[in-house]
Protein backbone atom coordinates (compact mmCIF):
# COMPACT_ATOMS: atom_id res chain seq x y z
CA UNK A 1 0.00 0.00 0.00
CA UNK A 2 1.91 3.15 -0.76
CA UNK A 3 1.98 6.20 1.32
CA UNK A 4 -0.44 9.06 -0.01
CA UNK A 5 1.20 11.46 2.44
CA UNK A 6 1.53 13.12 5.63
CA UNK A 7 -0.08 16.42 6.37
CA UNK A 8 1.82 18.83 9.19
CA UNK A 9 -0.89 20.95 10.11
CA UNK A 10 1.04 23.71 13.03
CA UNK A 11 -1.43 24.66 15.32
CA UNK A 12 -0.34 27.81 17.00
CA UNK A 13 -2.43 29.49 19.95
CA UNK A 14 -2.06 32.72 19.42
CA UNK A 15 -1.91 35.22 22.57
CA UNK A 16 -5.23 36.85 22.60
CA UNK A 17 -4.66 38.80 25.82
CA UNK A 18 -3.44 38.21 29.57
CA UNK A 19 -5.48 35.88 31.37
CA UNK A 20 -7.90 34.97 28.62
CA UNK A 21 -9.23 31.49 27.80
CA UNK A 22 -8.70 30.77 24.03
CA UNK A 23 -8.97 27.63 21.82
CA UNK A 24 -7.83 26.71 18.33
CA UNK A 25 -8.98 23.98 16.83
CA UNK A 26 -7.66 22.72 13.13
CA UNK A 27 -10.35 19.98 11.21
CA UNK A 28 -9.14 18.04 8.28
CA UNK A 29 -11.19 16.37 6.02
CA UNK A 30 -9.76 13.85 3.34
CA UNK A 31 -11.71 11.67 1.57
CA UNK A 32 -12.70 8.17 2.25
CA UNK A 33 -10.61 6.46 0.01
CA UNK A 34 -7.26 7.20 2.12
CA UNK A 35 -6.69 4.55 5.19
CA UNK A 36 -5.43 6.41 8.38
CA UNK A 37 -2.04 5.17 9.38
CA UNK A 38 -1.39 7.84 12.30
CA UNK A 39 -2.88 10.54 14.08
CA UNK A 40 -0.77 12.55 16.61
CA UNK A 41 -0.26 15.13 18.32
CA UNK A 42 2.82 16.57 19.37
CA UNK A 43 4.05 19.78 21.53
CA UNK A 44 6.91 22.32 19.37
CA UNK A 45 7.03 24.84 21.40
CA UNK A 46 6.19 27.47 24.18
CA UNK A 47 6.78 30.84 24.25
CA UNK A 48 6.29 33.94 26.47
CA UNK A 49 6.18 37.31 24.60
CA UNK A 50 8.59 38.78 26.99
CA UNK A 51 11.84 36.49 26.24
CA UNK A 52 12.88 34.33 28.39
CA UNK A 53 12.85 30.43 28.24
CA UNK A 54 11.48 29.95 24.88
CA UNK A 55 11.84 26.35 24.65
CA UNK A 56 9.98 25.02 28.16
CA UNK A 57 7.71 21.68 26.44
CA UNK A 58 4.68 22.18 26.17
CA UNK A 59 3.34 19.43 28.38
CA UNK A 60 4.85 21.28 31.66
CA UNK A 61 3.05 24.30 30.75
CA UNK A 62 -0.04 23.42 32.74
CA UNK A 63 -2.03 26.57 30.94
CA UNK A 64 -2.57 24.51 27.85
CA UNK A 65 -3.92 21.34 27.15
CA UNK A 66 -4.25 20.21 23.62
CA UNK A 67 -5.06 17.11 21.66
CA UNK A 68 -7.53 15.37 19.16
CA UNK A 69 -11.33 16.53 19.52
CA UNK A 70 -13.02 15.11 17.31
CA UNK A 71 -12.74 11.99 14.65
CA UNK A 72 -15.64 11.12 12.12
CA UNK A 73 -15.74 7.72 11.21
CA UNK A 74 -18.34 6.10 8.93
CA UNK A 75 -19.87 9.27 8.81
CA UNK A 76 -20.22 9.32 12.66
CA UNK A 77 -18.36 12.09 14.51
CA UNK A 78 -17.03 10.83 17.74
CA UNK A 79 -15.92 13.17 20.56
CA UNK A 80 -13.08 12.66 22.37
CA UNK A 81 -13.79 15.18 25.55
CA UNK A 82 -10.84 15.07 27.31
CA UNK A 83 -8.11 14.94 24.82
CA UNK A 84 -7.38 11.16 25.02
CA UNK A 85 -5.45 9.63 21.57
CA UNK A 86 -8.16 7.41 20.02
CA UNK A 87 -6.62 4.46 18.68
CA UNK A 88 -7.82 4.46 14.83
CA UNK A 89 -4.76 3.34 12.89
CA UNK A 90 -5.13 1.66 9.71
CA UNK A 91 -8.63 2.55 10.12
CA UNK A 92 -10.83 3.02 6.32
CA UNK A 93 -13.43 4.79 7.16
CA UNK A 94 -12.41 7.85 9.14
CA UNK A 95 -12.63 11.07 6.72
CA UNK A 96 -11.86 14.16 9.30
CA UNK A 97 -9.91 14.49 12.31
CA UNK A 98 -10.17 17.85 14.86
CA UNK A 99 -7.44 18.88 16.75
CA UNK A 100 -7.54 20.81 19.68
CA UNK A 101 -5.40 23.60 21.76
CA UNK A 102 -6.78 25.47 24.64
CA UNK A 103 -5.04 27.94 26.52
CA UNK A 104 -5.60 29.61 30.06
CA UNK A 105 -3.25 32.66 30.73
CA UNK A 106 -1.11 34.36 28.74
CA UNK A 107 0.87 32.10 27.30
CA UNK A 108 1.77 31.14 23.23
CA UNK A 109 2.66 27.92 22.44
CA UNK A 110 2.28 25.55 19.14
CA UNK A 111 1.34 22.38 18.85
CA UNK A 112 1.70 20.84 15.60
CA UNK A 113 -0.69 17.82 14.85
CA UNK A 114 0.00 15.14 11.86
CA UNK A 115 -2.50 12.66 10.09
CA UNK A 116 -0.59 10.24 7.59
CA UNK A 117 -2.61 8.75 5.16
CA UNK A 118 -2.31 5.28 3.41
CA UNK A 119 -4.18 4.50 -0.53
CA UNK B 1 -1.47 27.48 10.78
CA UNK B 2 0.57 26.08 7.61
CA UNK B 3 -0.48 22.88 6.00
CA UNK B 4 3.30 20.98 4.68
CA UNK B 5 3.51 18.13 3.18
CA UNK B 6 5.99 15.11 3.20
CA UNK B 7 6.16 11.70 1.37
CA UNK B 8 4.96 10.82 -2.22
CA UNK B 9 3.50 11.88 -3.89
CA UNK B 10 2.87 15.29 -2.35
CA UNK B 11 -0.46 15.61 -4.40
CA UNK B 12 -2.33 16.83 -0.85
CA UNK B 13 -2.70 21.00 -1.83
CA UNK B 14 -5.57 21.40 0.19
CA UNK B 15 -8.36 22.33 -1.92
CA UNK B 16 -9.98 24.76 0.50
CA UNK B 17 -9.26 26.32 3.96
CA UNK B 18 -11.72 28.42 6.21
CA UNK B 19 -11.53 30.13 9.13
CA UNK B 20 -14.11 31.20 11.77
CA UNK B 21 -13.32 33.47 14.53
CA UNK B 22 -15.83 33.98 17.17
CA UNK B 23 -15.22 37.20 19.24
CA UNK B 24 -17.16 38.76 22.11
CA UNK B 25 -19.31 41.98 20.86
CA UNK B 26 -18.48 43.44 24.04
CA UNK B 27 -15.01 44.03 23.31
CA UNK B 28 -13.76 42.15 20.17
CA UNK B 29 -11.49 39.79 22.04
CA UNK B 30 -11.29 36.46 20.32
CA UNK B 31 -12.20 33.64 21.96
CA UNK B 32 -11.93 30.71 19.34
CA UNK B 33 -10.16 30.21 15.98
CA UNK B 34 -11.13 27.14 14.08
CA UNK B 35 -9.55 26.31 10.43
CA UNK B 36 -10.90 23.67 8.43
CA UNK B 37 -8.42 22.60 5.83
CA UNK B 38 -10.17 20.22 3.20
CA UNK B 39 -8.33 17.73 0.73
CA UNK B 40 -8.70 16.28 -2.46
CA UNK B 41 -11.27 14.24 -2.90
CA UNK B 42 -13.11 15.56 0.57
CA UNK B 43 -16.28 17.46 0.18
CA UNK B 44 -15.64 20.80 0.57
CA UNK B 45 -17.40 22.40 3.53
CA UNK B 46 -19.84 25.55 3.12
CA UNK B 47 -18.97 28.51 5.39
CA UNK B 48 -21.98 28.05 7.30
CA UNK B 49 -20.63 24.33 8.03
CA UNK B 50 -17.43 25.41 9.28
CA UNK B 51 -19.68 28.29 11.62
CA UNK B 52 -21.56 25.39 12.93
CA UNK B 53 -18.67 23.36 14.11
CA UNK B 54 -16.50 25.86 15.01
CA UNK B 55 -19.45 26.84 17.48
CA UNK B 56 -19.98 23.42 18.49
CA UNK B 57 -16.02 23.67 19.22
CA UNK B 58 -16.45 26.58 21.27
CA UNK B 59 -19.01 24.92 22.95
CA UNK B 60 -17.41 22.26 23.85
CA UNK B 61 -14.96 24.51 25.71
CA UNK B 62 -17.57 26.11 27.74
CA UNK B 63 -17.67 29.50 25.61
CA UNK B 64 -20.66 30.83 24.34
CA UNK B 65 -22.21 34.41 23.97
CA UNK B 66 -19.93 34.87 20.86
CA UNK B 67 -20.16 36.59 17.60
CA UNK B 68 -19.18 35.08 14.30
CA UNK B 69 -16.79 36.54 11.77
CA UNK B 70 -15.13 34.45 8.75
CA UNK B 71 -12.20 36.40 7.49
CA UNK B 72 -10.27 34.95 4.34
CA UNK B 73 -7.21 33.88 4.62
CA UNK B 74 -5.46 37.12 2.85
CA UNK B 75 -7.10 38.80 5.67
CA UNK B 76 -5.72 36.62 8.56
CA UNK B 77 -2.58 35.19 8.38
CA UNK B 78 -1.32 35.09 11.84
CA UNK B 79 1.65 34.79 13.63
CA UNK B 80 2.10 32.71 16.33
CA UNK B 81 3.01 35.35 18.92
CA UNK B 82 1.39 37.99 18.28
CA UNK B 83 -1.90 39.12 19.65
CA UNK B 84 -5.31 40.16 17.25
CA UNK B 85 -8.80 40.94 18.17
CA UNK B 86 -11.55 42.10 16.22
CA UNK B 87 -12.06 45.68 15.64
CA UNK B 88 -15.70 46.06 16.04
CA UNK B 89 -15.91 49.08 13.78
CA UNK B 90 -14.49 47.76 10.78
CA UNK B 91 -15.26 44.07 11.55
CA UNK B 92 -11.61 43.41 10.85
CA UNK B 93 -9.07 41.22 12.70
CA UNK B 94 -6.33 43.53 14.04
CA UNK B 95 -3.37 42.95 15.92
CA UNK B 96 -2.64 44.09 19.50
CA UNK B 97 -0.21 45.69 20.85
CA UNK B 98 1.36 43.59 23.36
CA UNK B 99 1.40 45.84 26.95
CA UNK B 100 1.83 42.94 29.47
CA UNK B 101 4.12 43.85 32.11
CA UNK B 102 4.27 39.87 33.56
CA UNK B 103 6.24 37.07 31.77
CA UNK B 104 4.96 33.93 32.12
CA UNK B 105 6.27 33.23 35.55
CA UNK B 106 5.12 36.48 36.78
CA UNK B 107 8.60 38.13 36.21
CA UNK B 108 8.38 41.92 35.31
CA UNK B 109 8.83 42.66 31.52
CA UNK B 110 9.43 46.44 32.33
CA UNK B 111 13.03 47.20 32.86
CA UNK B 112 14.15 47.52 35.91
CA UNK B 113 17.61 49.24 36.27
CA UNK B 114 17.40 50.29 39.51
CA UNK B 115 19.62 47.19 40.93
CA UNK B 116 21.98 47.69 38.14
CA UNK B 117 22.59 51.11 38.85
CA UNK B 118 23.65 50.12 42.16
CA UNK B 119 25.52 47.68 41.52
CA UNK B 120 27.55 50.31 38.82
CA UNK B 121 28.02 52.58 41.61
CA UNK B 122 29.42 50.65 44.28
CA UNK B 123 31.96 49.37 41.72
CA UNK B 124 33.06 53.06 40.81
CA UNK B 125 33.44 53.95 44.42
CA UNK B 126 35.41 50.54 45.34
CA UNK B 127 37.67 51.14 42.34
CA UNK B 128 38.12 55.19 43.19
CA UNK B 129 38.84 53.96 46.71
CA UNK B 130 41.97 51.73 45.70
CA UNK B 131 42.72 54.56 42.94
CA UNK B 132 43.23 57.08 45.85
CA UNK B 133 44.57 54.63 48.24
CA UNK B 134 46.97 53.45 45.48
CA UNK B 135 47.87 57.18 44.93
CA UNK B 136 48.33 57.80 48.68
CA UNK B 137 50.91 55.22 49.23
CA UNK B 138 52.77 56.31 46.03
Amino acid sequence: MPMVGITGLDIGVVGIGTNDNFTYAATIDFPSSYVVSEIAMTSVATTDFGGGDSSSPLLSIDHVRYGIQQVVSDGIPKVFPNGQEPTIDGSPNVTSVTFFVAKNGSITSMARAFVSFWE
Amino acid sequence: MYVSFAGRPTNLEPISVKTCVLYDPQDGRIAHIHRVTSLPGSRERSRSEVEEIAVASARRNHVSNLHVLHPSGEEFNYEVGKRYRVDLQRMLIEEVPDTRREDLRGRSLVRNDRGKNFLLWTLAIVALAILILALTRC
